[in-house]
This record gives C-alpha cells, sequence and structure tokens, in this order.
C-alpha cells in the first residue's frame, strides 16, 4: 500500500480513488461476463 | 512542491545495482526499458516462429515440421506477437513517456508498475513452455475457439493461465497510465493540452480496462468446459460454441485498436517534428481518437458473418464497421495537411512515420474490403485476411514502433543511433515487408485458406515470393537490433532538444534523461515551456 506518511496527501488520496474506481470496473465487467453466465446454470 | 515527492518515495537515495536494481525498480525510464527489452527478445521469438512458418509454406509438399507443430506455430506467432511484442513495446513507451510528456515525476503507482513488468516474463514463460509439454502447445489459432481448443491436450490450462496473468499485467498497466495522465499533470498542461501520444494512450488504457476482463471471462469459461465439465460453449450440453466467438471478438476488435491507437499517437508526434508544423487539427485528432475507441465496441460482429446472422445484423455490423473509416480518414488528412507547405526532412523517424502513413492506409483498404459481407463470404479464413491484418500490424503497429525507437533513443541514451543504418533499414523493411505481405491478397483472392501447412500447387509462385520477402525482412530486423545496441553503447552525443523541429515537454529535460525528472513540476505557462506544447493553446 502507499509508504508511510504519504496517504495523507490529497494528491495521492485521488491517485488512489482513481485506480480502485478503475479495479472495480474491471472486476465489475468480468463478472458481468463470467459471473452471470455461471449464475444462471452453465455449472 | 512537496507532493512531488509522492510517486517515487523509495527509489529517491539508495541505489541498487545489478539485478536487483532491475527485479526492485520503481522508477519509470527504468520499467520502460525493461518493457522495451522484453518486447524486443519477443519480436525475435515470434519472429523466429514466422520463419518457420513461411519456410513450411515455401514450396508445396514440403514437410519441414509436422502440420501439428505448424499449427502450434501459427498460434503460438500471433500470441506472442499481439500480447508479448506490440503491446508491451507501447506500455514500455508510455512509462517512458507519458511522465516526461506531462511533467509527472513518475507515474503515479509505481510499485504497482514493477509488478506489472514483472509478471509478464513469467506469463510468457508459462505459454512457452507448453511447446515442450508431451501434448505439445495450444494450436487452434489465437482465437482459441472452440470446439477446436477443447480437444487438445492438458497444456491448455497453462495457455488460459497465462493469458489470465498477463491481462492482470495489462489491466495493472492501464489502470497505472490513467490515474497518471488524470491526476500528475503539470499546473496549466490542460487535457486538451496534452501531447496526441498520451491522448492516443489514455484512450487506449480505457479500451483495455474494458475488454482485457471479456477476453478473460472468455477463456476462463474455456477453461471449465475442458476441466470442470461445464457445457458453456458445448453443444451437446446445451451450450453453443458460436457464443464463444462473439464474447471473443467483442474483446477482439476493440484489441486490434489498442494495438493502433497508440501507434497514431506516435506518429502524431513524429511527422509535426520532421514538418517543422503544428500538427493539422489537433483537436479533431482528439475526437476522432474518441470516436475510433468508441466504434470499435460496435463491430465485432464483422469476424463472425460467415457463421451466419439475421440480415439486419448483417447490415448493421458492415455499416457500423464502414464508418470507422470516416474517423480513421480524418486522421490520414490531417497527417497529409500537417505536412503541406512544411519544411519537411526525411530523417528514420519520419521515413517510418510516412512508411505507416502509405502502408497502414492499404490494410485499412482491404480492411473496408472484408467489411462488405458478400465479399467476406469469399474472403473469410484466406490469405486476404492475413494480408490486411499484417498491413495494419506489420507496417502500421510495428512500423510506429520502430518510429518511435528512432525518435525518442537519443533521449533515452544521449547517443544518436546510426543514420546511415537507420535509412538501410528502413528501405531494407519496406521493400522486402512488401515482397512479403503484398503476394497474400493474390492468394486470398485465388482461394488460398489460412493456417494450413500445405498447399495446392496453383498458390506456389506468390508463396514462393512471400517466403523469400518473409526471411528477408526477417534478416533486415538483425540490423534494427545492430543499431539499437550501437546506440545504447555510444555515438555522437544527442542535444536535449535532439530534433529541430520537435515541441514538447521531453525535449526540455537532458539526454539522456536523468533517472529523475520534473521532480519540481514545469510551470507549463512560463515563456520557456509555451512554445513546447502542442495542442490547442
Ligand atoms: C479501416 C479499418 C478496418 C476495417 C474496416 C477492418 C475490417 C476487418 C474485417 C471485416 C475483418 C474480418 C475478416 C475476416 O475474418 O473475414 C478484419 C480482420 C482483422 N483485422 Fe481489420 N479492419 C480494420 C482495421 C484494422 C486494424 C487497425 C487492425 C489492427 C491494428 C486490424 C486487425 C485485424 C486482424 C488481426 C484481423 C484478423 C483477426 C483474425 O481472424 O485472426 N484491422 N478486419
Ligand atoms: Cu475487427
Amino acid at each position: 500500500m502507499s509508504p508511510a506518511g504519504q496517504s495523507s496527501s490529497p494528491k495521492r488520496r485521488a491517485v488512489l480513488r482513481t485506480a480502485w474506481a478503475l479495479v472495480a470496473v474491471a472486476f465489475g465487467i468480468y463478472a458481468l461476463f463470467v459471473g452471470r453466465a455461471f449464475w444462471q446454470g452453465g455449472l | 512542491m512537496t507532493d512531488t515527492t509522492l510517486a517515487h518515495s523509495d527509489s529517491h537515495d539508495h541505489h541498487p545495482t545489478g539485478l536487483a536494481r532491475w527485479l526492485f525498480t520503481t522508477n519509470h525510464k527504468e520499467i520502460g526499458t525493461l518493457y522495451l527489452v522484453f518486447s524486443l527478445v519477443m519480436f525475435l521469438v515470434g519472429g523466429a516462429m514466422a520463419l518457420v512458418i513461411r519456410a513450411e509454406l515455401f514450396a508445396p509438399g514440403l514437410h519441414l515440421v509436422n502440420p501439428e507443430f505448424f499449427n502450434q506455430m501459427t498460434t503460438m506467432h500471433a500470441l506472442v506477437m499481439i500480447f508479448a511484442a506490440v503491446m508491451p513495446a507501447f506500455v514500455g513507451l508510455a512509462n517512458w513517456m507519458v511522465p516526461l510528456m506531462i511533467g509527472a515525476p513518475d507515474m503515479a503507482l509505481p510499485r504497482m508498475n514493477n509488478w506489472s513488468f514483472w509478471i509478464m516474463p513469467f506469463a510468457f514463460t508459462l505459454l512457452l513452455s507448453t511447446l515442450f509439454m508431451p501434448s505439445g502447445g495450444p494450436a487452434s489459432g489465437w482465437t482459441l475457439y472452440p470446439p477446436l481448443s477443447l480437444q487438445g491436450g492438458n497444456s491448455l490450462a497453462f495457455v488460459i493461465l497465462a493469458i489470465h496473468l498477463m491481462g492482470i499485467s495489462s489491466i495493472m498497466g492501464s489502470i497505472n497510465i490513467i490515474a497518471t495522465i488524470l491526476n500528475m499533470r503539470a499546473p496549466g498542461m490542460t487535457l486538451l493540452r496534452m501531447p496526441m501520444f498520451v491522448w492516443t494512450w489514455l484512450i487506449t488504457a480505457f479500451l483495455l480496462i474494458a475488454v482485457m476482463p471479456v477476453l478473460a471471462g472468455a477463456v476462463t469459461m474455456l477453461l471449465t468446459d475442458r476441466f470442470f465439465g461445464t457445457s458453456f460453449f458445448n453443444a451437446a450440453g446445451g451450450g453453443d460454441p458460436v457464443l464463444y466467438q462473439h464474447i471473443f471478438w467483442f474483446f477482439g476488435h476493440p484489441e486490434v485498436y489498442i494495438m493502433i491507437l497508440p501507434a497514431f499517437g506516435i506518429v502524431s508526434e513524429i511527422i509535426p517534428t520532421f514538418s517543422r508544423k503544428k500538427l493539422f487539427g489537433y483537436t479533431s485528432m482528439v475526437y476522432a481518437t474518441a470516436s475510433i475507441a468508441f466504434l470499435s465496441f460496435i463491430v465485432w460482429a464483422h469476424h463472425m458473418f460467415t457463421v451466419g446472422m439475421p440480415l439486419g445484423a448483417a447490415l448493421f455490423f458492415m455499416y457500423a464497421t464502414m464508418v470507422i473509416a470516416v474517423p480513421t480518414g480524418v486522421k490520414i488528412f490531417n497527417w497529409v495537411s500537417t505536412m503541406w507547405r512544411g519544411s519537411m526532412t526525411f530523417e528514420t523517424p519520419m521515413l517510418f512515420a510516412l512508411g505507416f502513413v502509405v502502408l497502414f492506409t492499404i490494410g485499412g483498404l482491404s480492411g473496408v474490403m472484408l467489411a462488405i459481407v458478400p465479399a467476406d463470404f469469399q474472403y473469410h479464413d484466406t490469405y486476404f485476411v492475413v494480408a490486411h491484418f499484417h498491413y495494419v500490424l506489420v507496417t502500421g503497429a510495428v512500423f510506429a514502433i520502430m518510429a518511435s525507437v528512432y525518435y525518442w533513443i537519443p533521449k533515452w541514451t544521449g547517443n544518436m543511433y546510426n543514420e546511415t543504418l537507420g535509412k538501410i533499414h528502413f528501405w531494407w523493411s519496406t521493400f522486402w515487408v512488401n515482397v512479403l505481405f503484398f503476394p497474400q491478397h493474390y492468394l486470398g483472392l485465388a482461394g488460398m485458406p489460412r493456417r494450413i501447412p500445405d498447399y495446392a500447387i496453383q498458390f506456389t509462385e506468390f508463396n514462393v515470393i512471400s517466403s523469400i520477402g518473409g526471411f528477408a525482412f526477417g534478416l533486415g530486423q538483425l540490423l534494427f537490433v545492430y543499431i539499437v545496441w550501437q546506440c545504447a553503447r555510444g555515438g555522437q552525443k544527442a542535444t536535449d532538444g535532439v530534433w529541430e523541429g520537435a515541441r514538447g515537454l521531453e525535449w526540455t529535460v537532458p539526454s539522456p534523461a536523468p533517472l529523475h525528472t520534473f521532480d519540481t513540476p514545469p510551470d507549463v505557462d512560463h515563456p520557456d515551456y509555451v512554445a513546447h506544447t502542442s495542442g490547442t493553446s
């Protein structure tokens, strides 16, 4: 995670917010394609 | 200025040397170099596979390798070139140049950057190792269509793991690039002042985040179909193999644009420099790039016209595909207009950029031919398609990568490359690449299928020509390796500006660029820098 003493910088927080939002998008799309397929009875 | 240290906190004071330096580096320039070297090595590996293919096809009836291995070569050649050569080259260029171009001290997430790179050698060692497994490597083509891809050996599991790893690396790299561009720009570097290379990469990174998870979903379902008894793509179990094609190409078509948008960015940097003019139509370039990215999501089924679809669907995908020619045409128009009445010179980067404009356009035109549904029924799965995508990818993406290396290597190494050898490399490559790929159009029109280890004798002549072109083109790339190696070792010292007409913040730092640049953000509105910003202002 972010090095000590830096997580408080507003710029650092903006970077992390962007990054986590994009991680959520990526997982969301994966889940949409594959999670949903399993849910609907692929197994 | 306190916040400028945030991005490379731990790399400032101590500097490990040797292997540790490269293993643990969080510096964007060192990571950029790692990506570029990895990519160059993989170009040679993928190139060797291509030469196996061209050797087998040199004449009908040859049996240099057995057909099963031939199929592994066509599959692996594509996977290596796409995922281990072209994409990492662009990521390496982004690492090196994006922070320098927007006045940032480093990438936003330097430690993740280290991971993004170091996953790649593992992923591709794993992928290549399947060639030595009892069942051999994947042999169903890079698209891994079921049911064929499910009928091979267990090595498929390793291929799928490698694809997942590579996808994770790409997603992390893209997150880093987006976070950097959105949060780390120097004061005054507004979005519409960013260099085109930065713009094209920003849009490419969004494409990657949108479609790499789709590819991951597709291959996960392949994995469970093959090893865990699901039937997503198995008709006997109530599934549908065509579903795979839809999912794959929903990833696959944006993927081809992932491999060309950064190339557009590079060419948009180089042509203004050597025309000594500002880029013509900067804003329209930005909008054209965004339009191409958007349209790339609604054309996927042009890869599967022949599986059959309702007439309305075929028409939709045909017209949507043709519409992409409009923003692409805008770009070509703007490049030509930038050159118009410029004082042009023809150093190697410019030669490769011009080669790109002409030869990429040939690939674009054959693409429009392929988009015509009834024509595609004839061309699909023939060498015409092979000719099309090699024009857009070799004389397109790869030529742009070559151009960018010649353009920026003086900034990376502090030395000029050997201009005479660079020009020889350009003319040699341009001549032979056409000998290699142009005849493949005729082979396709005459009906020669792609991905076959042998062919009927009426295809002999064009195959001989193509193979000769392939070997000569391949030989020429050894010259490129030599030029890069020579330039890294020494040579005439480069000035900071390097090129007379070059604009952009990257040219305001010394050559070679020191490990740390823009620790204090440049004031882009300062008169010293204004002349160096492209864009609208
Ligand atoms: C004017 C723009 C373009 C058009 C209209 C176009 C159209 C097409 C069509 C219709 C196909 C399917 C042919 C078939 O399988 O029957 C195709 C295949 C392909 N295109 Fe393009 N294309 C364009 C640009 C590009 C670009 C820029 C790239 C990559 C840089 C690219 C890479 C590919 C690849 C790799 C394939 C073959 C995929 C495969 O089956 O393995 N194309 N293109
Ligand atoms: Cu496509």
